[in-house]
Parts: C-alpha cells; structure tokens; sequence
C-alpha cells in the first residue's frame, strides 16, 4: 500500500529537517543549518504518516497530495495540539492522532525529549499547522536512489 | 522513513517496556522480532549506526539475551553498513576534546555516532541527556 510521509525535526543545534518519504524514497528534504557547533540529536519531530491505496507513488504526485490536502491535515495537526496531555512523556510514547483524509489513513505523530512541555509541543504543532504549505513548497528533490 | 536514527537508549528502553520484567527464558523468538517492529511503527524510523548495534549487544548478559538482542537488532537498518570512515573517527575525536561544564566523563560511542550522522544527514533520536552538547 502506498504511504507518503510529511514530517519536520528539531535538533539540538536548532537545525530542522523537513522532508516527505513515499514508502522507501527519500524524495524530498530540506535542512536549515542551525549553531555551527552541530547536534545531531534531536528536541522533537512530527510526523503526517499517511497510508492508502489511493495515494500517488510518483514524487510530484505526493507533493501535489499533501498540498491538495493542506488544510485538512493543518486541521488535523492543530486537534492534535489539543489533545497533549500534561505531563505526557513523548520520547517512549510519541503521541498519536489518527485521522482520515481523502480514503487515506493519516496519523500525526509527535515526540519530544522531556524537556519539552506539553504546552510548547502544542505550539510545535500549531506552529507547523500553520505554515504547512510553505515548508513543502519549500522542499527540494533529492536524487533518486 | 524519516532522517532519523534511533538511539541504543531508545532501542534498550522499548525492550524493557515491552518485556515487563520476564525472563530472557521466556520471551520467544517470536516476540524479539515483533517488538522491534513496533518500535519501527511507534517511531517512524527503522535506522541504527554501526556503534548503537554493539553498544547494544555489549549491554547483554546472557547468551539468551545476546540472541534475542540480534532478532530483534536485525529488524533495524544499519545505515553505515559497517563502513565507519576515517572522518568520522576524526570528527568524533574533535568533538570528545570538547570538555562538558560539568567536567563529567563522555562516552566514544555518543561521539561516535553523531559524527556519522553528520556525515550521513540524519539526526539521532536519544533520550540520553548526556549525549554531547
């Protein structure tokens, strides 16, 4: 079955990845450098892990998807905002949103190390929600493999 | 998958969650390969490093246990498929010499390994609070 998934990291250094994977393909990513002491180690991701067999398996195609698709899974993005629990120890257990979007299967997933709180996970979300269509017009193709 | 490669404290953590104190004697072959897929789906992400692979293994203690340990370490990607390159140990070694506020004592494999992500493009999820800033 097809999946594509969209998703954005934070590491240490305050440099973010941002790319969409269509089942093993890396097709798309964009790394934004951050201190230039660099940090491999990651404070949060989110991932939009959709699944279907509807879903394009052709690069431009996905892209096009999740574009097509931006609002709802902006919708999808900001519920899950809503739904941190205080206290939520993400890193065991990334927190999870299971929706619908177009007869495909998408759920947001979202973890952080524990010195995020619930409260900036949310705005990590809501953040992302908000300029969703900007960070995939902004990805650039990857070669290939 | 995404660009991300999952900590040997990730990996040791979820085992422990998913074993709930049993024995080594116990959990089946089965259920080793099982509980690294679903780290896999938690996670999103099925990427180790060469160094997380033995840090791993060296954490065992039984025969049994070093068994299960290699199902279950088998169901993960080793993304530098061994290949550990001269940079990389060049920039481990750069980056131990930075000494911590806290004087404390750092571990080859953490260096180790972010050096690899560097050059691979990934990022390291770890719950290691310790991993070097």
């Amino acid at each position: 079955m097809p999946e594509i998934t969209l998703y954005r990291q934070v590491r240490r250094d305050g440099g973010t990845r941002t790319g969409i994977e269509i089942g093993t393909d890396a097709a798309f990513s964009r790394f934004d450098e951050g201190a230039p002491d660099r940090d491999a180690a990651l404070v949060w991701y989110v991932d939009v892990r959709c699944a279907g067999p509807q879903l394009p398996r052709e690069r431009n195609a996905a892209r096009e998807w999740l574009l097509r698709h931006g609002d709802e899974i902006s919708g999808l993005l900001n519920t899950a905002a809503t739904t941190v629990p205080a206290g939520h120890d993400s890193i065991e257990s990334p927190l999870q949103l299971n929706g619908q979007i177009d007869g495909a299967s998408v759920t947001i997933a979202c973890s952080a190390v524990r010195r995020i709180e619930a409260r900036q996970l949310a705005q990590i979300l809501r953040d992302f929600a908000d300029h969703l269509r900007n960070h995939i017009e902004s990805l650039q193709a990857l070669p290939a493999a | 998958m995404p660009r991300r490669v999952l900590d040997t404290n990730i990996l040791i953590n979820h085992w422990g969650d998913q074993r709930r104190g049993a024995r080594h004697a116990d959990v089946t072959d089965a259920q080793a390969r099982d509980w690294a897929r679903v780290l896999i789906e938690l996670q999103g992400a099925d990427v180790i490093l060469t160094p997380i692979l033995i840090e791993y293994l060296a954490g065992q203690r039984t025969a049994r246990a070093v068994h299960l340990a290699r199902l279950y370490l088998a169901e993960f990607q080793v993304l530098d498929g061994g290949r550990i390159s001269e940079q990389d140990w060049i920039n481990a070694q750069r980056l131990a010499q930075r000494v911590p506020p806290d004087g404390s004592r750092r571990q080859m494999a953490d260096y180790l390994i972010r050096a690899i992500c560097d050059r691979l493009h990934h990022d390291v999820f770890t719950a290691n609070n310790r991993f070097p800033d």
